[in-house]
């Protein structure tokens, strides 16, 4: 790959100020932190074509790149240099990074320590995101500690150190007019999008339609659960509401919920999944919680989701609970299974036809 | 120009009096209550006893709970107490908002425009009263409210749904039975519609189900009424922390008392929901918050003078959100609308974003729908949640029109203007709006000009002749070319006797261009007969006072030339500003002559540039200096 040629971070900031005036938009737009970043991410060549399919060999970075980033490692802007630091900074080991800089004789000083990185992803990178100045790698769960940021191929053309004066201005103005308009907005966002649903999970309902998840292992085990154990454990099985890590989704339309006397608020939906048994008298709900990375349904947890289901006018007495694991020999089941919470099930999507009971005996004998 | 909607629920304040054969001005003050039934409407009203079972039952309740009337507290109207209990199940199929909105939309047309009654979209109600707690300094977290929120034109009360569902969200680990009683003081609802009243009673009661039914059976009570019939203007409401508010509109008439207490607000015209913003303000605490969902014209308007310099030295504009379409919200009314919030407290920045019109551009993706496109319910789901960041901007503090952006790529040009030195009148030119109006004189318009130097006539200037921006005659106007100056005075109002700019008043929206402006030059009247008269849907630019080179006092004369002015109107920035001002498609005369421009050096300067130079010239000057 070729590296693009380096901005200082005075002359990034001094663009950022005139692709996002103070007097008109949100300093995080363009404040200090911004201006390094966009020195980082051309440093280690994290710069992505804007809509077309990104090539295999795309690099991307990660908010810790731009924030350790230092004016000593700057001045080596060799490919080799540049090449070795990323690689150095990829592995995500302290050690790489310290051997690099002990190698080239520099002490790392870091332009921001490492808790401003909320601020930069959460507001900076996210208000870039949505006028299409910063690509996020498509395919990546939420909760992936990947690398997934790389500047948009215009949007990084305007730091090339060569474009000045009135050309500078024009390219500005252009990539203004391209990026900020509404339309050009959603026609960047929705190209984004697709892209990112080639990778998705796709669920097939009960009902015969199809949803598409956010790809990941919580997605594949909550498709395991409405594909494979819905149908062979529940009557007559109904998704209510199926949730990503970013997003929740309503599944059922109002006059569903209607009937059932149910409001559910999205704003607090806690499940990651809710499916109901009509072909059961009464109505069952199945609670789910898809678990790679959260706590399955513990005792507190249960009665969290039925203080919730509650609210939503669920009655308690109705409600079941379904933990549901990759693997009784994954991470976390092997951790997590002996926080199940009593009155609950386990699932394991690799052994789709078993299902895990713990509850209390019944008195006396059966 | 403003349509007229009248009167939300003001009904038994408003009364349409005749004023001229044109159009019918309500008057404030007169008294007409809601009107019989429509019998639609009473069907949707007597499904309720019906929906409320239902949503009782679900909740877990029995007994007398289940009966509507002994379970909710509040007025019954005679009408109510008389109707059939008949459910309905496409009724029991909505849920608050729904039915709120099927009783407003059951109403005839003739009392839902003369009253402006007109619902509340859920997304909208949400979106507000999410601006509203944030300007308020609430946390994501549901939290009890710290002091009174009130509606005062509620309808069938969708703006405060949302607030009454927040509470009964943070009332769950609260002492249930004081909590419901005392809601009735944080949550207020008026309105002068005695059905919607009741209606409204029962929608928010509805809410408070989960509640009531986790009461032991010995402390449950009727639930509170929130909503009470009344006049949302009345002077003496008390103070509220927040007022919601979706306020009829329509022109009103003021009685000598009422014009002198809205004087600091009325300039002109009283626009009803003008009036409803300025009543709000009078009842604000000190760190309160007036949440509105209004036409934009009170940003922009000259009969909104007063309002913007109050709204403007006594509160800040906090955030405010462009609603992208109309259609969503006042099905056919080609007004731009926006929800505000101004809080007491000074903000020295507002916020503003812009909601995406949600059907129309979910429905726009169904062209694309293929193998590998999102599905129809995320992407639609996507565009809900679709409300866009468009700028930060300094607040407005005074009574000239607030340019705000509209969208991102008029935010710079936006913030640039508004730090501009001059105004178009500053600069020395008058706008005004053309005299003919065609229908009123259709007897006197022919096609063939007059050859009787006893009845003079003169050629008519339509909007169209300046479509492209060159004086032209438009073929589609050449049945109605002349006018025969048969009136008293029409030669000294009807006829425009020296060069002038003229500019069109109102624009297609799919022109390219609001500011669609021609040259009216000497040789132009020379050819005509030395006159012209000028249709309303123009406006007419013209120096203030002529151009008089050989007196030499420069400071009189206007900053720019006639045709030096042609140019700078013609440019791309000039017209991006011109959206920053006014939303709509309309350019009234008032907006024309406030257009921000730079210091006369500057004009003068580009007096002798055009073209791409010009272009150029105009688009640096209309850029913020950027510090950084």
């Amino acid at each position: 790959m070729t590296f693009r040629t380096l901005p200082t971070r005075e002359e990034c900031s001094a663009r950022l100020a005139m692709i996002f005036p103070r007097a008109a938009f949100d300093p995080v737009h363009a404040n200090p932190l911004a201006a390094a970043s966009v020195v980082a991410l051309i440093y280690v060549g994290a710069v992505a074509p804007e809509q077309s399919p990104v090539p295999d060999d795309q690099v991307w970075a990660r908010p810790s790149m731009c924030l350790r980033m230092s004016d000593a490692v700057l001045a080596r802007n060799s490919d080799q240099d540049r090449t070795a630091w990323r690689e150095a900074m990829l592995t995500n080991t302290k050690k790489k990074v310290d051997d690099l800089m002990a190698q080239w004789g520099v002490r790392a000083e870091h332009w921001y320590a490492d808790n401003s990185r909320e601020t930069l992803r959460d507001e900076t990178f996210t208000r870039w995101l949505d006028h299409g100045a910063i690509r996020e790698r498509p395919g990546l769960p939420t909760s992936s500690s990947k690398p997934r940021w790389a500047l948009a191929s215009e949007f990084a053309d305007l730091f090339a150190p060569t474009l000045t004066g009135p050309a500078l201005e024009q390219t500005i103005e252009a990539w203004r007019s391209t990026h900020m308009d509404p339309g050009d907005r959603l026609r960047i966002a929705t190209a984004q999008q697709r892209d990112q649903a080639t990778h998705a999970v796709r669920v097939t309902m009960p009902d015969g339609s199809t949803r598409t998840l956010e790809p990941g292992t919580a997605s594949r085990i909550l498709k395991g659960v409405v594909e494979q154990w819905a149908p062979a454990r529940l009557h007559d099985p109904v998704v209510l509401t199926i949730s990503e890590p970013s997003r929740k989704i309503l599944v059922a339309d109002a006059a569903v919920l209607t009937r059932l006397g149910l409001t559910i608020d999205q704003a607090t939906l806690l499940p990651d999944a809710v499916l109901v048994d009509i072909g059961a008298n009464p109505v069952e709900f199945w609670i789910i919680e898809a678990v790679h990375t959260d706590g399955p349904i513990s005792d507190r947890r249960r009665d969290d989701l039925l203080k919730w289901a509650e609210e939503q006018r669920i009655k308690p007495e109705t409600c079941h609970f379904v933990t549901a694991f990759e693997s009784r020999n994954s991470q976390p089941a092997r951790k997590r299974l002996k926080d199940l919470g009593t009155g609950t099930y386990a699932w394991f999507l690799d052994e789709p036809t078993r299902e895990l009971s713990w509850h209390e005996i019944a008195e006396g004998p059966a | 120009m403003t349509a007229l909607r009248a009167g939300a629920s003001l009904a038994a304040r408003v009364t349409t009096a005749p004023v001229n054969n044109r159009t019918a001005r309500v008057v404030l003050g007169s008294v007409d209550p809601a009107g019989p039934l429509a019998p639609r409407a009473a069907v949707i009203l007597a499904a309720v006893p019906g929906w409320w079972r239902e949503r009782a039952q679900a909740a877990g309740l029995d007994g007398q709970w289940l009966d509507v009337m002994t379970a909710v507290e509040g007025p019954i109207t005679a009408e109510v107490a008389d109707l059939a209990d008949v459910p309905d199940p496409t009724i029991n199929d909505l849920d608050g908002y729904g039915l709120g909105g099927a009783y407003v939309g059951a109403l005839t047309p003739t009392v839902r425009s003369r009253h402006g009654r007109h619902y509340t979209p859920q997304h909208l109600a949400e979106q507000l009263w999410q601006m509203t707690r944030r300007s308020l300094g609430a946390t994501a977290k549901s939290r009890m409210l710290s002091g009174l929120v009130r509606d005062p034109a509620c309808g069938a009360g969708a703006l405060l749904l949302p607030v009454v569902q927040e509470q009964v969200r943070a009332l769950r680990r609260v002492e249930t039975p004081l909590a419901l009683a005392g809601l009735p003081a944080k949550i207020e609802g008026i309105d002068n519609d005695p059905q919607a009243v009741w209606l409204a009673n029962v929608i928010l009661a509805a809410e408070m189900l989960p509640l009531l039914a986790a009461l032991p059976t010995r402390l449950r009570r009727p639930l509170p009424a929130l909503v009470r019939v009344g006049d949302g203007l009345a002077a003496d409401l008390s103070p509220a922390r927040a007022v919601l508010m979706n306020p009829p509109y329509g022109r009103v008439r003021l009685e000598e008392a009422d014009r002198e207490r809205f004087a600091k607000i009325v300039y002109g015209h009283a626009n009803l929901y003008g009036l409803f913003m300025g009543a709000a303000l009078d009842t604000l605490e000190p760190d309160g918050a007036l949440a509105a969902l209004v036409p934009t014209s009170f940003m922009a308007g000259r009969y909104f003078t007063n309002l913007r310099r109050t709204l403007a030295t006594t509160t800040s504009l906090r955030d405010v959100a462009f609603v992208a379409s109309r259609d969503d919200v006042f099905a056919g009314v080609l007004q731009e609308t926006c929800l505000s919030v101004f809080t007491r407290k000074r903000a020295l920045r507002t916020k503003v974003t812009r909601i995406e019109d949600t059907p129309r551009a979910a429905g726009a993706q169904q062209s694309t729908k293929g193998q590998d496109s999102p599905p129809q319910e995320t992407l639609r789901q996507t565009l809900r949640e679709a409300v866009q960041e468009v700028a930060q901007v300094k607040t407005p503090r005074k009574a000239t029109p607030w340019l705000l952006p509209r969208r991102s790529d008029d935010a710079a040009i936006a913030a640039a203007a508004n730090a501009l030195p001059l105004t178009l009148a500053e600069a020395g030119w008058k706008a005004s709006t053309g005299p003919l109006v065609w229908n009123r004189r259709a007897e006197d318009l022919s096609t063939t000009a007059s050859t009787d130097p006893a009845t003079p006539s003169a050629q008519v200037i339509w909007a169209a002749d300046i479509d492209g921006g060159t004086l032209h005659r438009d073929r589609a106007r050449d049945s109605l070319r002349h006018l025969a100056l048969t009136g008293a005075s029409d030669l000294k109002v009807m006829v425009l006797a020296g060069p002038a700019i003229l500019a069109q008043r109102t624009t297609a929206p799919e022109q390219p261009r609001r500011l669609v402006v021609a040259g009216l030059s000497a040789a132009d009247l020379d050819r005509w007969g030395g006159r012209v008269v000028v249709e309303n849907h123009v406006n007419v630019l013209r120096p203030i006072t002529p151009p008089d080179v050989s007196s030499g006092t420069t400071a009189e004369t206007p900053a720019m030339s006639h045709e030096g002015l042609l140019r700078l109107l013609s440019t791309t920035t000039m017209d991006r500003v011109m959206r920053c001002v006014s939303g709509s498609v309309a350019v009234s005369a008032y907006e024309l002559e406030t257009l921000p421009l730079p210091g006369r050096d500057v004009l003068a300067a580009w007096e002798q540039l055009s073209g791409q130079e010009l272009e150029d010239a105009v688009s640096r000057t209309y850029r913020p200096v950027t510090t950084s």
